[in-house]
């Protein structure tokens, strides 16, 4: 029997892992940290809520549909708002705020959205889970295999992805080096693209299975964002690999600090989970602003292995 | 050939070349020569699409090169080899390779990379390698493999030899004239070491704050009583 505690956090973790692995994605490029990252998930959680309450179909068919949506979401922020800005010469405070604009917007959308279909459908848009939707497979919830297979299907296509094919590698590149990367005939910005929409991709697909687990609200995202942040953070902001690590570090030492706190301490510690990662963000920010990425260099380097 | 009309160019606001008229001639080794901030690595960049044209014209084959972003410009088989940062240095030499031919198919790539490995054998030596851990000359000589795996008409280098110890530059520059004369490539080379580029180049432009104070051919400017002595340190 696994614990309540460990399966929540391995859920967590690795939805975690998924919305970290995109912001990193995000920031790598275009060197924007992206507060509406939450967004591109929350607006998710309501494909998935549409196709259980009101087209009544299986749960899990949200996922390819939130990888669209939330990639679609994200192209619009980058193409349609950075990418002039970017043009234009933007400074990176103005690109962080337009991030924020971006994310009112979004907020609001789903605040509509959630109005909507309450309204017409009669169904609870606020605060709403839906785990009594999942099945159940070898007496565990769905979900609790799904995502962190999901989260591994993710890290292992983005590796191939990004070592095995022409595409990827040109995405590796252009992020390294835009100049040289335009300057050998690739299409800095079509990369550049691809990768939001990647990013807002993985977003989506965390969102979507978000209500198979978690309460959700419209204000989901920004609940979200915090934790993220922290897990691109602890990894090093450059290297999926490290948001991917950091997102599973973050998604466990949150749920089960809160779970061991509240043991020990009492349920009044519940609502300030949010401090875990801040925490552990500030103390990887003071002692390892590198984060497990620079690590795992200084550890290679030191054993000889370049 | 290479034909710039009345160009003004430079970064944004910061105005640097001033309407500048010049022909780059093909099959030849064109060197650009100036003392510092005259203006000779914006020209490169001016004909690859990297800086603000304010005026002017820049035609290659009689095709207008204005307005079209860096990734067309090398499609039309222009290859700017820049001061640094002219490799992924956290790519592998052959991903590199691959990289530098990505307009091209696969198949020519790998076809491309055999013939360009025997003018410059060091990408196979390091083929596995990534090639921020190469030499600066490894890294120069990996990048002007990169640009020649595209068949260019055109090399521009942006001081190829710069940071280098004098006999990795003197080899560098011995390439430079071996692409010349075997492939009869047009070659523009922007050089701090003037002395140096206009003992190997055909023809010689000459920069000063923005402007071309002298063109015609390289021995010329070399043998200049005051030209040389005055911008170029070369003594007579």
């Amino acid at each position: 029997m696994i614990p309540p505690m460990i399966r929540d956090a391995t859920i967590f973790s690795c939805l975690l892992a998924l919305l970290s692995t995109g912001l990193t994605l995000t920031y790598m490029t275009t060197k924007v940290p992206n507060f509406a990252h939450g967004s591109f998930a929350a607006m998710t959680t309501y494909i998935t809520l549409i196709l259980v309450k009101i087209l009544k179909v299986n749960p899990y068919f949200s996922v390819g549909l939130g990888f669209i949506l939330g990639g679609v979401i994200a192209l619009i922020l980058y193409q349609v708002i950075l990418k002039p800005l970017l043009d234009r010469g933007a400074s990176y405070i103005v690109l962080m705020i337009a991030t924020i604009g971006y994310d009112m917007i979004l907020y609001s959308l789903i605040n509509i959205l959630a109005d909507y279909l309450n309204r017409t459908y009669k169904i609870s848009t606020r605060l709403y889970i839906l785990k009594s939707y999942d099945f159940r497979v070898f007496h565990q919830p769905c979900i609790f295999i799904v995502a962190p297979v999901m989260a591994v299907l993710v890290i292992v296509s983005l590796y191939f992805l990004l070592t095995r094919t022409r595409f990827g590698i040109a995405m590796r590149a252009a992020i390294e080096n835009p100049a040289l990367a335009g300057v050998v005939g690739i299409n800095v910005n079509l990369t550049y693209a691809a990768s939001w929409f990647i990013a807002g991709g993985l977003a989506g697909v965390a969102g979507a299975l978000l209500p198979l687990w978690l309460m959700c609200n419209p204000d989901i995202g920004g609940r979200l964002i915090v934790s993220v942040f922290a897990a691109s953070i602890v990894g090093g902001l450059t290297n999926i690999y490290g948001a991917f690590l950091g997102g599973i570090l973050i998604g466990m030492a949150e749920v089960l600090g809160t779970g061991y706190l509240s043991l020990t301490v009492g349920t009044w510690i519940a609502p300030y989970r949010p401090i875990i990662p801040l925490v552990i963000m500030a103390v990887t920010l003071l002692f390892a602003p590198t984060g497990l990425t620079g690590i795992g260099l200084r550890f290679l380097r030191r054993s000889g292995k370049r | 050939m290479i034909e710039i009309n009345g160009l003004n160019a430079g970064y944004k606001r910061l105005h640097v070349l001033y309407d500048i008229s010049l022909r780059f001639e093909k099959n030849k080794i064109n060197v650009v020569v100036g003392p510092n901030g005259s203006g000779k690595s914006t020209l490169l960049k001016s004909i690859f699409g990297l800086t603000t044209i304010y005026s002017g014209s820049i035609k290659f084959n009689g095709v207008k090169l204005n307005g079209l972003m860096p990734h067309q410009i090398a499609r039309r088989g222009i290859a700017y080899l820049p001061q640094v940062d002219n490799v992924f240095s956290n790519l592998t030499v052959a991903e590199n390779m691959l990289m530098a031919g990505y307009t091209l198919r696969r198949e020519e790539v790998e076809e491309r990379i055999e013939e360009v490995s025997e003018t410059f054998p060091v990408i196979k030596r390091y083929w596995k390698s990534k090639a921020g851990f190469l030499s600066g000359g490894e890294r120069q000589m990996v990048a002007m493999a990169m640009a020649l795996l595209r068949k260019p008409k055109v090399m521009m280098f942006d001081e190829p030899t710069g940071s280098l110890a004098p006999k990795i530059a003197n080899e560098v520059l011995e390439k430079i004239v071996e692409l010349r004369d075997t492939l009869g490539i047009m070659i523009i080379l922007v050089e701090q070491n003037a002395k140096k580029a206009l003992e190997i180049g055909d023809k010689a432009y000459l920069l000063v704050g923005g402007r071309l104070v002298f063109h015609g051919d390289s021995r010329e400017l070399l043998e200049h009583p005051e030209l040389g002595k005055l911008y170029l340190g070369i003594s007579g």
